[in-house]
């Protein structure tokens, strides 16, 4: 399964419709903190685009970036593996340099996204093979 | 060469030109010397004439005798000759000495005693032999007053040259002791002059020196004289060069701040762009790749694509009337309107937003003829947002709008409550600055491109109002009031 964090429902929307009828991938739409981490404890999910703004996402209590997010996926032990596609419409180069080392996420798309099929083949990337 | 250094050269050029004029000086005291010296002969001379006066007389003296013993007519004649002679001799020595009262008096004494005596012993050069003892008369009284002439003369011969000579010397000394004089003056005026002069210029050069390193409060002591008025212009042109440097820096920490704040708003503003124009995109993808299950499916993702496309047009509209106000571009027509149709069209395009959040939306004027002089269009846009605002930033509870005329200033006072979550005291003056947003992620979860607010006060004040933002902080919701000039009724 892909987990789409994104808190714009219509993004998120055509985005889950787009990588599971064209890519055959099963996504899921979540963005409460404490259930993400859940998802990915669980291990079903494969991949996660992370949006970085999200308004209403909470961790623990606290209101969470997706940046951050990504860090705590990334420096858990049990959901270090699962790889993080950050997706931002933060397009200048010096943001995004900044929110991939801080993130320690595997990749970037800009949003708007020029080509949704480039999309399935940075999923395919990193997906690793089961 | 330093300036002090070029100064004390300079006194001793004047020091050694003063000494070096006493070689010539010296010179002429010698000859003065000299001169005395030449002058005192002539008084020697007057002194070998008192001799050789004396000795007439004693020759004469001698004649009468021999005559006596002889008889010999010879010695008469010789007498004469003699006292000839001494006669010649005494207007001579008159002569020289005229000079001198003084001598000229004993001269005159002894003359008179050698006439007495010379007409005492006449008488006997002529009278015959008469082998009678003959009482001749002495000399020797006069001959004390030649004594006592040439003794005054001596004295004056030597009182009066080392008068002379010793008057020279004093005078050599005195000159000597002026150049001394002069030279240590001289030399203490040098070193008040080098002192008043070495350090207030050594204090302006260090002074000058600690400016150009950029302390600009650098002062100098201020004396009065013309370094001191030096001192005082200096100090003027560091409190000047500070002012202006700092009205400079100022300047460039604005500009630098309004780039920075610039750059923040195109980003933003690129930001905000780009999330719409990503959902266009998206479902255009959706479309273009038959991936709709069913006609509707499609026409629900064509209408989300239109939904997007407004939202799109409205940033760019905002963004454009931001700029255009920026560059004092934007001008308003003003007219009287009657607020009811106006507020009817607002509840009518925000009732379903509210709606959709379960917000309770009220929109109430006090009497049902308001009118206010405003661009429609305009009123209307901040109407929109700043409902949308208070709509967007409402989680539950209920936004409500409160028309009413405010009679002592002759405006119509709008006031926006909502229950909101609010806005923390020290964020409600920045609220309203240009291209500033409140930072996190406040504003950017309900998203716009945070000119709302900013916009809306240009225009309020563009149309001769003015907007002001209360909260009682975070979670207590927030409250905006503006006004507008009252609208005749023609």
């Amino acid at each position: 399964m892909i987990l789409i964090v994104e808190d714009n429902e219509e993004n998120a929307a055509f985005l889950k419709i787009f990588v599971e009828r064209k890519g055959g991938w099963p996504c899921a739409i979540c963005t409460q903190g404490d259930r993400i981490v859940e998802l990915c404890q669980s291990g079903a999910v494969r991949l996660v685009i992370m949006d970085i703004q999200l308004h209403n996402t909470f961790f623990k209590g606290n209101a969470v970036s997706g940046v951050a997010l990504a860090r705590h996926l990334k420096t858990d032990p049990s959901t270090a593996g699962i790889p993080i596609l950050l997706a931002t419409a933060h397009a200048l180069k010096d943001e995004q340099t900044h929110f991939l080392a801080e993130s320690l996420a595997d990749g970037y798309i800009t949003k708007p996204i020029e080509d949704l099929h480039d999309l399935l083949g940075e999923i395919q990337r990193l997906v690793p093979a089961r | 060469m330093k300036i002090w250094h070029k100064i004390l050269l300079g006194f001793l050029g004047v020091f050694v030109l003063i000494s070096l004029s006493g070689v010539p000086t010296e010179t002429y005291y010698q000859r003065i010397i000299e001169a005395i010296r030449l002058s005192s002969e002539q008084d020697q001379i007057a002194m070998q004439m008192v001799d050789a006066t004396e000795i007439h007389l004693l020759e004469m003296e001698s004649c009468l005798w021999q005559y006596l013993a002889s008889g010999d007519p010879a010695n008469q004649k010789y007498f004469q000759d003699r006292r000839k002679h001494w006669q010649i001799l005494s207007e001579q020595m008159a002569d020289l000495l005229k000079a001198d009262p003084h001598m000229i008096l004993i001269l005159k004494r002894a003359d008179r005693a050698a006439t007495t005596w010379i007409q005492q012993v006449e008488p006997l050069m002529g009278a015959p032999r008469n082998g009678q003892k003959t009482v001749i008369p002495r000399l020797d009284d006069v001959r004390v007053q030649y004594q006592q002439l040439r003794k005054e003369q001596s004295r004056r011969l030597t009182e009066g040259y080392e008068y002379s000579v010793n008057t020279v010397e004093r005078s050599s000394n005195l000159t000597w002791f002026l150049r001394g004089l002069a030279l240590a003056v001289g030399l203490f005026t040098c070193w008040l002059v080098v002192r008043s002069v070495k350090h207030p210029l050594e204090r302006l050069i260090s002074a000058t020196a600690r400016i150009s390193d950029g302390h600009f409060d650098s002062t100098v002591p201020v004396s009065n004289d013309e370094l001191g008025q030096l001192s005082q212009s200096f100090n003027a042109m560091s409190r000047t060069l500070k002012e202006r440097t700092e009205a400079l820096e100022e300047q460039r920490r604005l500009a630098v701040q309004a780039n920075v704040l610039k750059t923040e708003f195109l980003a933003n503003t690129s930001h905000e762009l780009r999330t719409p124009l990503n959902t266009i995109m998206g479902y255009t993808q959706l479309i273009l790749d038959k991936l709709a299950r069913n006609p509707d499916e499609e026409k629900n993702y064509l209408s989300i694509i239109q939904q997007s496309s407004k939202h799109l047009l409205s940033l760019i509209n905002d963004v454009l009337d931001i700029s255009k106000i920026e560059t004092g571009q934007m001008r308003l027509e003003l007219d009287p309107i009657l607020l009811k149709p106006l507020l009817d069209q607002v509840n009518e395009h925000l009732r379903l937003p509210a709606s959709q959040k379960c917000l309770q939306l009220t929109i109430f004027q006090s009497a049902p003829d308001l009118w206010v002089q405003a661009h429609p269009g305009r009123l209307k846009q901040v109407l929109f947002n700043l409902l949308g605002n208070a709509i967007k930033f409402t989680p539950h509870g209920s936004v409500r709008l409160e028309a009413r005329p405010d009679e002592t200033r002759n405006r119509i006072c709008f006031e926006i409550r909502d229950t909101g979550i609010g806005i923390p005291k020290d964020k409600q003056q920045l609220l309203f600055q240009k291209f500033v947003q409140v930072d996190g992620s406040l504003t950017r979860q309900i998203g716009g491109t945070g000119l709302g607010l900013a916009l809306s006060k240009s225009l309020i004040e563009l149309m001769g109002g003015e907007i002001s933002l209360s909260s009682e902080g975070e979670g207590c919701g927030s409250s905006v009031v503006f006004s507008l000039p009252k609208g005749k009724i023609t």
